[in-house]
Protein backbone atom coordinates (compact mmCIF):
# COMPACT_ATOMS: atom_id res chain seq x y z
CA UNK A 1 0.00 0.00 0.00
CA UNK A 2 1.23 3.52 -0.78
CA UNK A 3 0.09 7.09 -0.27
CA UNK A 4 -3.10 8.04 -2.08
CA UNK A 5 -3.03 11.70 -3.05
CA UNK A 6 -6.37 11.72 -4.90
CA UNK A 7 -8.20 13.54 -2.12
CA UNK A 8 -5.76 16.36 -1.58
CA UNK A 9 -5.61 19.81 -3.12
CA UNK A 10 -2.20 21.21 -3.97
CA UNK A 11 -1.38 24.83 -4.75
CA UNK A 12 1.78 25.43 -6.76
CA UNK A 13 2.99 29.03 -6.58
CA UNK A 14 5.56 29.28 -9.37
CA UNK A 15 6.30 32.17 -11.71
CA UNK A 16 7.79 29.98 -14.47
CA UNK A 17 5.07 28.36 -16.61
CA UNK A 18 7.30 25.50 -17.86
CA UNK A 19 8.25 24.64 -14.30
CA UNK A 20 4.62 24.68 -13.21
CA UNK A 21 3.78 22.28 -16.06
CA UNK A 22 6.59 19.98 -14.99
CA UNK A 23 5.54 20.00 -11.34
CA UNK A 24 1.95 19.38 -12.37
CA UNK A 25 3.06 16.35 -14.37
CA UNK A 26 5.07 14.94 -11.47
CA UNK A 27 2.26 15.54 -8.97
CA UNK A 28 -0.11 13.80 -11.38
CA UNK A 29 2.16 10.75 -11.36
CA UNK A 30 2.12 10.93 -7.56
CA UNK A 31 -1.68 10.45 -7.95
CA UNK A 32 -2.81 14.03 -7.25
CA UNK A 33 -5.95 14.57 -9.36
CA UNK A 34 -5.41 17.01 -12.21
CA UNK A 35 -8.40 19.11 -11.18
CA UNK A 36 -6.96 19.40 -7.67
CA UNK A 37 -3.65 20.95 -8.76
CA UNK A 38 -3.95 24.73 -8.65
CA UNK A 39 -1.55 27.30 -9.98
CA UNK A 40 -0.59 30.79 -8.94
CA UNK A 41 2.12 32.91 -10.51
CA UNK A 42 2.58 35.53 -7.83
CA UNK A 43 2.47 36.04 -4.10
CA UNK A 44 -0.84 37.94 -4.21
CA UNK A 45 -2.52 35.41 -6.48
CA UNK A 46 -1.19 32.62 -4.27
CA UNK A 47 -2.67 34.07 -1.09
CA UNK A 48 -5.96 34.86 -2.78
CA UNK A 49 -6.36 31.31 -4.10
CA UNK A 50 -5.30 29.77 -0.79
CA UNK A 51 -7.93 31.79 1.05
CA UNK A 52 -10.53 30.75 -1.51
CA UNK A 53 -9.71 27.03 -1.84
CA UNK A 54 -7.95 26.02 1.41
CA UNK A 55 -5.41 23.63 -0.08
CA UNK A 56 -3.81 20.72 1.81
CA UNK A 57 -0.25 21.30 0.57
CA UNK A 58 1.51 24.31 -0.89
CA UNK A 59 4.61 24.20 -3.07
CA UNK A 60 5.89 27.77 -3.12
CA UNK A 61 8.80 29.07 -5.15
CA UNK A 62 11.21 31.61 -3.66
CA UNK A 63 9.85 33.99 -6.36
CA UNK A 64 11.37 37.36 -7.21
CA UNK A 65 10.48 40.89 -6.11
CA UNK A 66 12.63 40.19 -3.48
CA UNK A 67 11.63 37.20 -1.41
CA UNK A 68 7.96 37.09 -2.39
CA UNK A 69 7.75 33.41 -1.48
CA UNK A 70 8.99 34.34 1.96
CA UNK A 71 6.36 37.06 2.28
CA UNK A 72 3.62 34.71 1.13
CA UNK A 73 4.67 32.14 3.71
CA UNK A 74 4.59 34.73 6.49
CA UNK A 75 1.20 35.93 5.32
CA UNK A 76 -0.25 32.43 5.41
CA UNK A 77 1.21 31.85 8.87
CA UNK A 78 0.11 35.11 10.45
CA UNK A 79 -2.71 36.81 8.53
CA UNK A 80 -6.03 36.65 10.41
CA UNK A 81 -7.90 35.71 7.24
CA UNK A 82 -5.60 32.78 6.44
CA UNK A 83 -7.88 29.70 6.41
CA UNK A 84 -5.20 27.44 7.87
CA UNK A 85 -1.98 28.76 9.40
CA UNK A 86 -0.73 25.17 9.86
CA UNK A 87 -0.85 24.18 6.19
CA UNK A 88 2.36 22.42 5.07
CA UNK A 89 4.46 24.69 2.84
CA UNK A 90 7.31 23.25 0.80
CA UNK A 91 9.53 26.03 -0.54
CA UNK A 92 11.51 25.51 -3.75
CA UNK A 93 14.52 27.66 -4.53
CA UNK A 94 17.50 27.83 -6.85
CA UNK A 95 19.96 28.15 -4.00
CA UNK A 96 20.73 26.01 -0.97
CA UNK A 97 22.84 28.76 0.59
CA UNK A 98 22.51 28.61 4.35
CA UNK A 99 21.32 32.24 4.59
CA UNK A 100 18.42 31.52 2.25
CA UNK A 101 17.49 28.32 4.03
CA UNK A 102 17.45 30.16 7.37
CA UNK A 103 15.30 32.94 5.92
CA UNK A 104 12.82 30.36 4.69
CA UNK A 105 12.89 28.50 7.99
CA UNK A 106 12.29 31.71 9.91
CA UNK A 107 9.37 32.58 7.63
CA UNK A 108 7.73 29.30 8.70
CA UNK A 109 8.16 26.85 5.83
CA UNK A 110 7.71 23.14 6.51
CA UNK A 111 10.41 22.04 4.07
CA UNK A 112 12.96 23.42 1.57
CA UNK A 113 13.84 21.91 -1.81
CA UNK A 114 16.68 23.10 -4.01
CA UNK A 115 16.13 23.22 -7.77
CA UNK A 116 16.93 21.42 -10.00
CA UNK A 117 15.47 18.51 -8.07
CA UNK A 118 14.90 14.83 -8.69
CA UNK A 119 11.60 13.01 -8.30
CA UNK A 120 13.08 11.18 -5.34
CA UNK A 121 14.10 14.36 -3.52
CA UNK A 122 10.66 15.91 -4.04
CA UNK A 123 9.01 12.73 -2.76
CA UNK A 124 11.34 12.61 0.25
CA UNK A 125 10.49 16.18 1.21
CA UNK A 126 6.76 15.51 0.96
CA UNK A 127 7.09 12.24 2.88
CA UNK A 128 8.99 14.00 5.65
CA UNK A 129 6.23 16.60 5.94
CA UNK A 130 3.64 13.81 6.21
CA UNK A 131 5.49 11.49 8.58
CA UNK A 132 7.50 13.93 10.73
CA UNK A 133 5.25 16.90 11.37
CA UNK A 134 6.59 19.34 13.93
CA UNK A 135 4.65 21.20 16.59
CA UNK A 136 3.84 24.78 15.71
CA UNK A 137 5.27 27.69 17.63
CA UNK A 138 3.04 30.74 17.83
CA UNK A 139 4.64 33.93 19.03
CA UNK A 140 4.75 37.61 18.11
CA UNK A 141 8.12 37.17 16.42
CA UNK A 142 7.61 33.78 14.74
CA UNK A 143 4.81 31.47 13.68
CA UNK A 144 5.63 28.17 12.09
CA UNK A 145 6.97 24.67 12.60
CA UNK A 146 9.30 24.35 15.57
CA UNK A 147 12.73 25.33 14.31
CA UNK A 148 14.47 23.07 16.78
CA UNK A 149 15.27 20.04 14.68
CA UNK A 150 18.18 18.68 16.69
CA UNK A 151 17.54 17.32 20.16
CA UNK A 152 20.03 19.09 22.39
CA UNK A 153 20.12 18.98 26.18
CA UNK A 154 18.24 21.89 27.73
CA UNK A 155 18.43 22.49 31.45
CA UNK A 156 16.25 25.58 31.90
CA UNK A 157 12.53 25.19 32.58
CA UNK A 158 10.52 25.05 29.32
CA UNK A 159 7.98 27.84 29.61
CA UNK A 160 6.11 27.12 26.42
CA UNK A 161 2.48 26.17 26.80
CA UNK A 162 1.73 23.09 24.70
CA UNK A 163 -1.86 22.97 23.52
CA UNK A 164 -3.77 20.94 20.93
CA UNK A 165 -5.05 22.74 17.85
CA UNK A 166 -8.35 24.51 18.44
CA UNK A 167 -11.27 22.85 16.67
CA UNK B 1 14.89 35.47 43.17
CA UNK B 2 15.69 37.59 40.14
CA UNK B 3 12.90 39.45 38.44
CA UNK B 4 12.02 38.34 34.94
CA UNK B 5 13.30 40.72 32.30
CA UNK B 6 10.92 42.05 29.68
CA UNK B 7 12.64 39.77 27.20
CA UNK B 8 11.99 36.72 29.33
CA UNK B 9 8.35 37.74 29.78
CA UNK B 10 8.02 38.08 26.01
CA UNK B 11 9.55 34.63 25.43
CA UNK B 12 7.19 33.15 27.99
CA UNK B 13 4.23 34.08 25.76
CA UNK B 14 5.20 31.58 23.04
CA UNK B 15 2.67 28.80 22.59
CA UNK B 16 3.42 25.39 21.10
CA UNK B 17 0.47 23.89 19.22
CA UNK B 18 0.21 20.31 18.02
CA UNK B 19 -1.90 20.64 14.86
CA UNK B 20 -3.88 17.78 13.36
CA UNK B 21 -1.94 16.03 10.64
CA UNK B 22 -4.65 16.62 8.04
CA UNK B 23 -2.35 15.70 5.18
CA UNK B 24 -1.63 12.27 6.61
CA UNK B 25 -5.32 11.73 7.39
CA UNK B 26 -6.05 12.19 3.69
CA UNK B 27 -3.12 10.38 2.03
CA UNK B 28 -2.71 7.47 4.46
CA UNK B 29 0.53 5.52 4.90
CA UNK B 30 2.97 3.48 2.90
CA UNK B 31 5.19 6.05 1.24
CA UNK B 32 5.79 6.38 -2.49
CA UNK B 33 5.94 3.34 -4.75
CA UNK B 34 9.30 2.83 -6.42
CA UNK B 35 7.63 2.44 -9.81
CA UNK B 36 5.96 5.84 -9.40
CA UNK B 37 9.29 7.46 -8.58
CA UNK B 38 10.87 5.88 -11.64
CA UNK B 39 8.06 7.19 -13.87
CA UNK B 40 8.31 10.64 -12.33
CA UNK B 41 12.08 10.74 -12.80
CA UNK B 42 11.63 9.66 -16.43
CA UNK B 43 9.21 12.55 -16.90
CA UNK B 44 11.75 14.97 -15.45
CA UNK B 45 14.49 13.55 -17.63
CA UNK B 46 12.58 13.28 -20.91
CA UNK B 47 9.88 15.95 -20.84
CA UNK B 48 9.40 17.95 -24.03
CA UNK B 49 8.15 21.12 -22.35
CA UNK B 50 9.33 24.17 -24.27
CA UNK B 51 11.74 25.99 -21.97
CA UNK B 52 13.38 28.17 -24.63
CA UNK B 53 11.05 31.19 -24.50
CA UNK B 54 11.36 31.38 -20.71
CA UNK B 55 15.13 30.87 -20.86
CA UNK B 56 15.47 33.60 -23.48
CA UNK B 57 13.62 36.04 -21.23
CA UNK B 58 16.14 35.42 -18.46
CA UNK B 59 19.17 35.59 -20.76
CA UNK B 60 17.88 38.92 -22.12
CA UNK B 61 17.28 40.11 -18.58
CA UNK B 62 20.85 39.17 -17.66
CA UNK B 63 22.11 41.21 -20.61
CA UNK B 64 19.99 44.17 -19.51
CA UNK B 65 21.24 43.96 -15.93
CA UNK B 66 24.88 43.77 -17.07
CA UNK B 67 24.31 46.95 -19.11
CA UNK B 68 22.71 48.69 -16.11
CA UNK B 69 25.59 47.80 -13.85
CA UNK B 70 28.08 48.90 -16.52
CA UNK B 71 26.34 52.27 -16.82
CA UNK B 72 26.43 52.76 -13.06
CA UNK B 73 22.67 52.89 -12.60
CA UNK B 74 22.82 49.84 -10.33
CA UNK B 75 25.68 49.59 -7.84
CA UNK B 76 26.98 47.65 -4.85
CA UNK B 77 25.01 44.72 -3.41
CA UNK B 78 22.00 45.71 -5.51
CA UNK B 79 24.13 45.16 -8.61
CA UNK B 80 25.08 41.64 -7.55
CA UNK B 81 21.46 40.84 -6.63
CA UNK B 82 20.26 42.17 -9.97
CA UNK B 83 22.62 39.85 -11.83
CA UNK B 84 21.91 36.88 -9.57
CA UNK B 85 18.15 36.85 -10.11
CA UNK B 86 18.08 35.75 -13.80
CA UNK B 87 21.05 33.46 -13.18
CA UNK B 88 19.27 31.66 -10.33
CA UNK B 89 16.26 31.07 -12.55
CA UNK B 90 18.43 29.69 -15.38
CA UNK B 91 20.52 27.56 -13.05
CA UNK B 92 17.54 26.08 -11.23
CA UNK B 93 15.49 25.32 -14.32
CA UNK B 94 17.93 24.60 -17.14
CA UNK B 95 18.69 20.95 -16.45
CA UNK B 96 15.03 20.20 -15.63
CA UNK B 97 14.42 20.77 -19.35
CA UNK B 98 17.58 18.98 -20.49
CA UNK B 99 19.57 22.20 -20.92
CA UNK B 100 22.34 21.03 -18.60
CA UNK B 101 24.84 23.61 -19.88
CA UNK B 102 22.38 26.39 -19.02
CA UNK B 103 22.50 25.12 -15.44
CA UNK B 104 26.26 24.59 -15.24
CA UNK B 105 27.20 27.88 -16.95
CA UNK B 106 24.76 29.86 -14.79
CA UNK B 107 25.97 28.07 -11.68
CA UNK B 108 29.56 28.93 -12.53
CA UNK B 109 28.72 32.63 -12.81
CA UNK B 110 26.67 32.55 -9.60
CA UNK B 111 29.64 31.05 -7.74
CA UNK B 112 31.93 33.69 -9.26
CA UNK B 113 29.67 36.62 -8.32
CA UNK B 114 29.28 35.30 -4.79
CA UNK B 115 33.07 35.18 -4.41
CA UNK B 116 34.04 38.58 -5.79
CA UNK B 117 33.73 41.52 -3.41
CA UNK B 118 33.29 44.28 -5.98
CA UNK B 119 31.98 44.41 -9.51
CA UNK B 120 34.70 45.85 -11.71
CA UNK B 121 35.01 45.91 -15.49
CA UNK B 122 36.73 42.50 -15.54
CA UNK B 123 33.85 40.99 -13.57
CA UNK B 124 31.38 42.48 -16.03
CA UNK B 125 33.39 41.16 -18.97
CA UNK B 126 33.29 37.68 -17.45
CA UNK B 127 29.54 38.04 -16.85
CA UNK B 128 29.08 39.11 -20.46
CA UNK B 129 31.06 36.09 -21.67
CA UNK B 130 28.76 33.83 -19.68
CA UNK B 131 25.75 35.57 -21.15
CA UNK B 132 27.10 34.99 -24.67
CA UNK B 133 27.68 31.32 -23.87
CA UNK B 134 24.11 30.97 -22.59
CA UNK B 135 22.83 32.56 -25.78
CA UNK B 136 24.88 30.11 -27.87
CA UNK B 137 23.52 27.12 -25.94
CA UNK B 138 19.95 28.28 -26.57
CA UNK B 139 20.48 29.32 -30.18
CA UNK B 140 22.02 25.94 -31.06
CA UNK B 141 19.48 24.02 -28.94
CA UNK B 142 22.36 22.38 -27.11
CA UNK B 143 20.45 19.92 -24.95
CA UNK B 144 22.03 17.26 -22.78
CA UNK B 145 25.43 17.44 -21.10
CA UNK B 146 27.64 15.52 -23.53
CA UNK B 147 28.30 18.08 -26.24
CA UNK B 148 32.01 18.79 -26.72
CA UNK B 149 31.20 22.34 -27.75
CA UNK B 150 29.26 22.80 -24.53
CA UNK B 151 32.07 21.39 -22.42
CA UNK B 152 34.62 23.59 -24.19
CA UNK B 153 32.44 26.64 -23.56
CA UNK B 154 32.02 25.76 -19.91
CA UNK B 155 35.73 25.03 -19.42
CA UNK B 156 36.74 28.33 -21.02
CA UNK B 157 34.44 30.22 -18.66
CA UNK B 158 35.78 28.34 -15.63
CA UNK B 159 39.33 29.24 -16.77
CA UNK B 160 38.43 32.91 -17.06
CA UNK B 161 37.08 32.90 -13.50
CA UNK B 162 40.16 31.08 -12.21
CA UNK B 163 42.46 33.62 -13.86
CA UNK B 164 40.50 36.38 -12.11
CA UNK B 165 40.83 34.62 -8.74
CA UNK B 166 44.58 34.13 -9.20
CA UNK B 167 45.16 37.74 -10.25
CA UNK B 168 43.40 38.97 -7.12
CA UNK B 169 44.42 36.24 -4.69
CA UNK B 170 40.86 35.13 -4.07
Amino acid sequence: MAYDFKKIKVLVVESSPPLYELLKGVLGLFSVSEDKIYSAYSMDEGFQKFCRDGHDLLIVDWLDNPNSGIKLTKQIRTNKISPNIYVPILMTAGSGHVNRVLLARDAGVSGYLVKPFSAKSLAEKIERIIEQPRPFIIHDSFTGPDRRVKQKPFTEPDRRKVVPEKK
Amino acid sequence: MTEESEEQKKLARAVSVVPRNRLKEKVGSGGFEEAVLVKAQTLLKENKIDFEPTAQIFVNLLEKKIAEVKSGSTVGDAAIEALLYPLMQLKSQGSLFQYHFITTISDNLITFLEKVSIIDTDVLDIAAAHRTALHIVLATKMKGGDSKAGKDLHDALVDSCNRYYRARNI
